[in-house]
């Protein structure tokens, strides 16, 4: 056994790689939690982390994945996330923990090329696992809790499932899946699974809480199948010879890991096998065992103390003016349901408004006097408490698309709600949904009108100040239905905002505004139904909760829609004939022909010369040339760079010739040599990496360097006033200039992108109109140089606004300056590693179709969280509980709205937590503050809710079992009872109805760290470190004799540990090049990388083979197949390519690599076998001549 | 060879390995679900040559169509698995094989070839055939 001390886990892991990260203070926690979760899943193999919302569970659990990998390399490690977006951001989260944290570069953890040593495995659905694990088991599977959720009442969809099993585990007995009924279909299906699932050595459950009803008969599908598939033993009554427990460990992650009961935890472990689970305190005595949890003989106290053998739970905080706040304490909570006023009620002034609500109470009263509902409803169940129109039948109608369900699972009847909860097909609609609808049809006949919903109207109009100040909202609403209904209202305020906005900014064409806002107006009329967004459902899996991948190919367009002003103007078709947002962008900015086009572009060759006042000058003093010379050297260059780019035959798009002649340029720079040749060098291998080509006689008409070096742009318009240029592009000091360069390049393209795609656009284009003068299409201005006017103005314009609070350009682009780290962390994870002509598409793909007020319902849609964690657009997100979980959205939110309740505290809490994490705003703007906080600088918490209705009473019971869950999971002794999720109004309504407010004082977390569970056996001087710098030096002494013995043509390569070469090759033997046979030119690639599944370096060999037709061809196969029989023991490798139906073939081969054993002959062996086989191959089944 | 099969036998056996030796045939314990794998070992000229067998029936026995799934099976797993070689020898068996110079074997490299192969070809036995045969 393995134990280990946080001393240990700091030498292997560092939790705070950034300067930021050091600053939010939570490494330490996480060093510890990793180690006491590592020594509990040592000691007793199941564990769980209840660490509050948004302290790093997940960081903490990849620690304790990552030392259980370093261990043992064997380790097979699988991860179930709630759903999809969870899922990909583990993967996310995976690939950004092993390079910025893991230490160790070696073979178990991070492999030689930095990366996971075992790859993670996206599995889209059980299927799909099945084929990966039975594929390749030796891989980190990634896989979701609604993948479980099948659907088996309809025979045929049972049929397709018995089918996909069968295919893939051809010998599972024949009559295996035949079970007729639903349930035992279900309950054989998971069983199958397990005959599929390799050995877990440990099993990652995250937001564990969903399994809390644990495996009973009459449980959910989920669970069921979850439970059969890792080996419940409830299924070993099957005698089946293959079915085994599967897991080996366990570790649930949960911050709301139980409602109001500790037995929660147990059924938890139950699904997983872990129901009798022995739990043993640190020195391995005094066994418990789990179900005693189940017990109603244990007193609550002794229960605590079985929980603290397996549960870790942290409680965050800031430190304020010298004091420590919990978070019930920097959380504002609005219980009264007002928003004006904190802990006042919401007020209706309005009379019309007031006879409404009476009216409507009124109605619900009668509905609940309904037999069916014996005065009784279920909590969030009520559709009038959020708005009046009825969601079945209208959004599916509208959008011909599949009404989303209950449950998650294919199996729950239609409902109008997202998320999980209600029992009966009228509680899943509304209970009083169709007895309200005859009231609010009335009032429409009656008088033209739609029926005010004073909650609904006062939400929107205490959120519409947010267009001035940025602040961001995360309103959170039970009905479908109502997230379109909130978002049009917000809508309508933006719009006048931004018509106010327009004409203050271009008082004299204020009447052409007002046309165009009417042309809006009658546009809008004419697609009343219109949405921005689409939520496709994901058919495959058959969760309404998702949405496809492929739909991120489907929104390349940045089009815009008439939902509002803004995307219509800005960005959609807008008025025509106009020089409207959207024409400007398209026509000038975006045009690569465009004088425009190189707006955003910095003059690197200006830059690397240190900015001098005539740079052609100065280059023709670098390459010791007349400057006429050297332009006639730059122009023929960089026409051949300007073919390579284009195929045009006519014109010479203003980009295309700034990027020719500055890679031209550099060449140049290079060329010349020295330390400004070594950073040009540089330069073209990242800005400019493909290989060159094209023609090199310049066109008559090809323009010269003059307009592509030493030009004017935003960008050098910009470093001319450095402390605007340090507030919104920072330059990082740093030594590397490959590093300075890329992260100058990457904080550019992202400036670029959110200024031409997001709310900052507003401010340029009307800058550019204020020059033009006019909204006419064609209009120019009488400037020689239109560029630098508006590029200067655009710049003195953020400049004033610097010295203005308020939601505009120097806003936007100055806070995303400010946390840019942080948002490529969750937005971007893929820029720090990636290529920089890449940058402007991910940043534009994720900022495209922006709009203030974002809806979300149906399925998660990624491009609009990644904007709400964006300083602009959306500044309201309006959504149902898709967004419960997982996703964080906290870099620039701190209000929260529970428009519609919700009835567990789990999901209350798991709501709040979105914006309540590490690195939040509250944290950025308080943590460390000196001084007293203002109260309207803490996290609000909105509760909104009309006094005087049955709604104070479910917000009521909310409340009350929201301060019992934080008894219980505290140092507190919970006197609270457990509370019903249905409300008797009869009952109720003449309790007292006084205030609850939330707990005061500091919190201290009921499962802290027990000391002894950190006092492991290793520390740091056990961590075991290589160094690579010995492996490579070995390689390249062996390579040498290797390429003089045979002759080999080397080929250029950048990374490190690759050497590439074309080596002779006759009849299958490898041959010097010197020979006088003839032979073919076979290409080869040698690699130093780790071994998947153990700890060994491996020197492996490719040597492509080329592109076969396999899988659809039967005769090709057969020729390979015989073909490897006479060649005995090379490895064939198929790789099959989706794209043409080919498959790749190569002939590949390893060695086990260390730099004091591995001998010349070894290598010579390696290559010569696997080249030569390739070679045999390659003559056979492709390229048939390639002969010297 | 007879020096390869005394090493085997001295090597010294790390704690989680479980191997009986019988001539030049190793049969390996492995260590998830009590299953079992047999690898021989053998000298060809200047190379030790480790075979493991997947599936042992003739080809003859297998219709064309299974083969040709079977084969395809096979080298879609090379392209993944390092170290083994997945093939079909002469008489249609699906073997697993690693191929080494014999004068530079060195004990660490001896134990884990014989280890991974036995691993790699019995977990390729139960995903093809779901028994533990060979």
């Amino acid at each position: 056994m393995n134990t280990v001390k946080p001393s240990f886990v700091k030498e292997v892991i560092n939790f705070a790689p950034t300067k930021m990260a050091q600053g939010f203070g939570f490494a330490e926690l996480q060093e510890d939690g990793t180690a006491a979760l590592f020594n509990m899943l040592e000691r007793n193999r199941c564990a769980y982390l209840a660490d509050e919302v948004g302290m790093g569970k997940t960081y903490v659990a990849l620690g304790v994945m990552a030392l259980t990998r370093y261990f043992n390399p064997h380790a097979r490690i699988v991860v179930i996330a709630p759903r999809e977006n969870i899922q990909r951001k583990w993967i996310k989260e995976l690939k950004n923990f092993v390079r910025l944290n893991w230490k160790l570069t070696g073979n178990r953890v991070k492999s030689l090329q930095g990366e996971p040593a075992w790859a993670p495995v996206y599995c889209n659905s059980l299927v799909d696992f099945v084929a990966e694990a039975l594929l390749d088991a030796d891989r980190d599977f990634f896989l979701r809790m609604t993948s479980f959720s099948l659907a088996v009442k309809d025979p045929d969809r049972r049929q397709v499932l018995r089918r996909q099993l069968h295919e893939r585990v051809g010998w599972l007995p024949s009559g295996f899946l035949s079970a007729e009924t639903p349930e035992t279909f279900r309950d054989a299906y998971g069983c199958a699974m397990n005959a599929a699932m390799p050995q877990v050595d440990l099993l990652v459950i995250d937001e564990s809480h969903n399994l809390k009803h644990g495996f009973g008969p009459s449980v959910s599908n989920r669970n069921r199948v979850m439970g059969f598939a890792f080996g419940h033993p409830e299924g070993e009554t099957h005698e089946y010879s293959w079915y085994h427990h599967k897991a080996k460990r366990v570790l649930l992650l949960s911050a709301t890991p139980f409602e109001d009961d500790y037995a929660a935890i147990q059924r938890q472990l139950d699904v997983l096998g872990y129901g009798r689970a022995s739990l043993r305190d640190s020195n391995g005595r005094d066994p418990v065992c789990v179900d005693r949890l189940l017990s109603t003989d244990v007193s609550e106290d002794r229960k605590r103390e079985i929980v603290r053998r397996l549960m870790v739970r942290r409680v965050a905080g800031l430190n304020i003016n010298g004091q420590r706040y919990t978070k019930n304490m920097y959380r504002r909570e609005w219980r009264q349901g007002g928003y004006r006023a904190h802990d006042n009620p919401m007020e209706i002034t309005d009379p019309k408004q007031r006879l409404v609500v009476g009216l409507m109470q009124k109605k619900v009263a009668e509905i609940f006097r309904d037999e069916r509902f014996n005065n009784s409803f279920q909590i969030g169940m009520l559709s009038s408490f959020e708005s009046f129109l009825e969601t079945v039948g209208g959004r599916s109608q509208r959008t011909g698309l599949q009404q989303a369900t209950v449950t998650g699972e294919e199996d729950g009847p239609s409902s109008s709600f997202d998320g999980q909860q209600g029992d009966t097909v009228d509680e899943r609609r509304g209970i009083d949904t169709d007895g309200i609808a005859a009231i609010v049809e009335s009032y429409r006949t009656n008088f033209r009108d739609t029926l005010p919903h004073p909650k609904l109207d006062g939400t929107a109009d205490s959120f519409s100040s947010v267009f001035e100040t940025g602040e961001k909202t995360l309103v959170f609403v039970r009905r479908v239905r109502t997230v379109d209904e909130l978002a049009a209202k917000l809508d309508a305020h933006f719009d006048r905002w931004l018509r106010g906005r327009m004409i203050a900014e271009l008082p004299s064409l204020a009447s052409e505004i007002y046309r165009f806002f009417e042309r809006y107006a009658t546009e809008r009329a004419k697609r009343p139904d219109e949405q921005l967004e689409v939520n496709l459902l994901d058919e495959a899996e058959g969760d309404p909760s998702e949405i496809p991948e492929e739909r991120g190919a489907i929104d390349d367009d940045d089009e815009g829609s008439a939902e509002t002003f803004f995307s219509w103007f800005f960005r959609g078709s807008g008025p025509r004939g106009v020089l409207s947002g959207a024409a400007f962008q398209k026509n000038r900015l975006s045009s690569q022909s465009s004088v425009y086009g190189i707006f955003f572009q910095d003059d690197y060759v200006s830059w690397l010369l240190d900015r001098p006042v005539d740079p052609l000058a100065e280059l023709a003093r670098i390459a010791s040339g007349s400057r006429p010379a050297v332009v006639d050297i730059l122009r023929a260059q960089a026409y051949r760079h300007f073919t390579h780019l284009t195929h045009r035959e006519k014109g010479y798009p203003r980009l295309q010739v700034f990027l020719a002649y500055q890679q031209a340029a550099l060449e140049l720079i290079e060329k010349a040599g020295g330390q400004l040749g070594h950073q040009a060098r540089i330069m073209l291998d990242e800005r400019f990496p493909d290989p060159r080509g094209g023609t090199s006689d310049p066109a008559a008409g090809f323009p010269g360097p003059e307009q592509a070096i030493g030009f004017t742009s935003f960008i050098t318009e910009l470093v001319k006033r450095p402390d605007l240029r340090r507030k919104i592009w920072p330059e990082d000091a740093r030594d590397d200039f490959r590093q300075r360069f890329r992260r100058r390049e990457q904080r550019r393209e992202f400036l670029s992108a959110i200024t031409r795609l997001g709310a900052s656009y507003i401010d340029l284009y009307l800058l550019a109109i204020t020059h033009l003068g006019s909204f006419e299409l064609r209009r120019e201005t009488e400037s020689d140089e239109p560029v630098r006017d508006l590029a200067q103005a655009f710049v003195g314009l953020l400049e004033s606004q610097s010295r203005k609070p308020g939601f505009h350009a120097f806003y936007e682009l100055s806070q995303a300056a400010e946390v840019f780290d942080l948002l490529v962390g969750v937005n971007f994870p893929d820029v720090p590693a990636g290529r920089l002509d890449q940058l402007a598409s991910w940043f534009g793909s994720t900022l495209q179709r922006q709009v203030p007020v974002g809806r979300m319902s149906g399925g998660v849609n990624k491009r609009l969280v990644s904007q709400f964690r964006m300083p602009g657009f959306p500044l309201v997100l309006v959504t149902t509980d898709v967004l419960q979980e997982g996703e964080d959205l906290h870099t620039f939110c701190r209000q929260v709205v529970h428009y519609g309740i919700t009835w567990t505290p789990s999901a209350m809490e798991q709501r709040t937590g979105r914006v309540d994490r590490i690195g939040s705003l509250v944290q950025r703007q308080l943590d460390g503050q000196n001084s007293e906080p203002d109260a309207t600088d803490f996290l609000q918490v909105y509760y909104p809710h009309l006094q005087d209705t049955v709604e104070v009473l479910q917000v009521r019971r909310v409340l009350h079992r929201l301060n019992r869950f934080l008894q219980l999971i505290h140092q507190k002794t919970s006197e609270s009872q457990a509370l019903d999720s249905r409300i008797n109004i009869g009952h109720e309504m003449l309790e007292d109805l006084e205030a609850i407010p939330p707990p005061g004082g500091e919190l201290e977390s009921a499962f802290p760290i027990q000391e002894q569970w950190l006092e492991g056996e290793l520390g740091p001087a056990s961590v075991v470190k290589r160094n690579l710098d010995a492996d490579l030096e070995h390689l390249d002494k062996l390579w040498s004799s290797f390429r003089k013995r045979y002759g080999v043509r080397p080929l250029r390569t950048a990374d490190r540990l690759v050497r590439r070469g074309y080596a002779l090759v006759r009849k299958g033997r490898m041959m010097h090049r010197d020979t006088e046979e003839p032979g073919i030119e076979q290409p080869f690639r040698l690699q130093l990388r780790s071994q998947a599944a153990g700890d060994a370096t491996l020197l492996h060999c490719t040597s492509e083979v080329g592109p076969v037709e396999l899988e659809h061809d039967d005769h090709q196969l057969d020729e390979l197949y015989e073909l490897q029989k006479k060649l005995q023991c090379a490895k064939v490798c198929v790789f099959p390519d989706p794209a043409d139906r080919t498959d790749r073939v190569s002939v590949e081969g390893d060695i086990l690599f260390h730099p004091e054993t591995t001998q010349f002959e070894e290598l010579e062996s390696l290559v010569t076998r696997t080249v030569g086989a390739a070679g045999v191959l390659a003559s056979r089944l492709v390229e048939r001549d390639r002969i010297r | 060879m007879q020096d390869l099969i005394a090493r085997i036998e001295q090597l010294p056996r790390r704690s989680d390995r479980r191997w009986t030796l019988e001539g030049d045939i190793i049969r390996v314990r492995l260590r998830d679900g009590g299953r079992s794998q047999t690898v021989r070992v053998s000298q060809d000229q200047d190379r030790y040559v480790f075979r493991s067998v997947v599936l042992s029936r003739p080809g003859a026995k297998r219709t064309k169509n299974l083969r040709r799934r079977i084969a395809y099976r096979a080298w879609r797993r090379n392209a993944s698995k390092p170290l083994v070689t997945f093939a079909f020898d002469d008489e249609d068996r699906l073997i697993g094989l690693i191929e080494v110079p014999a004068a530079t074997l060195d004990h660490e490299e001896l134990d884990l070839y014989i280890e991974t192969l036995a691993r790699e070809c019995d977990r390729f036995e139960y995903v093809l055939t779901g028994a533990d045969t060979e």
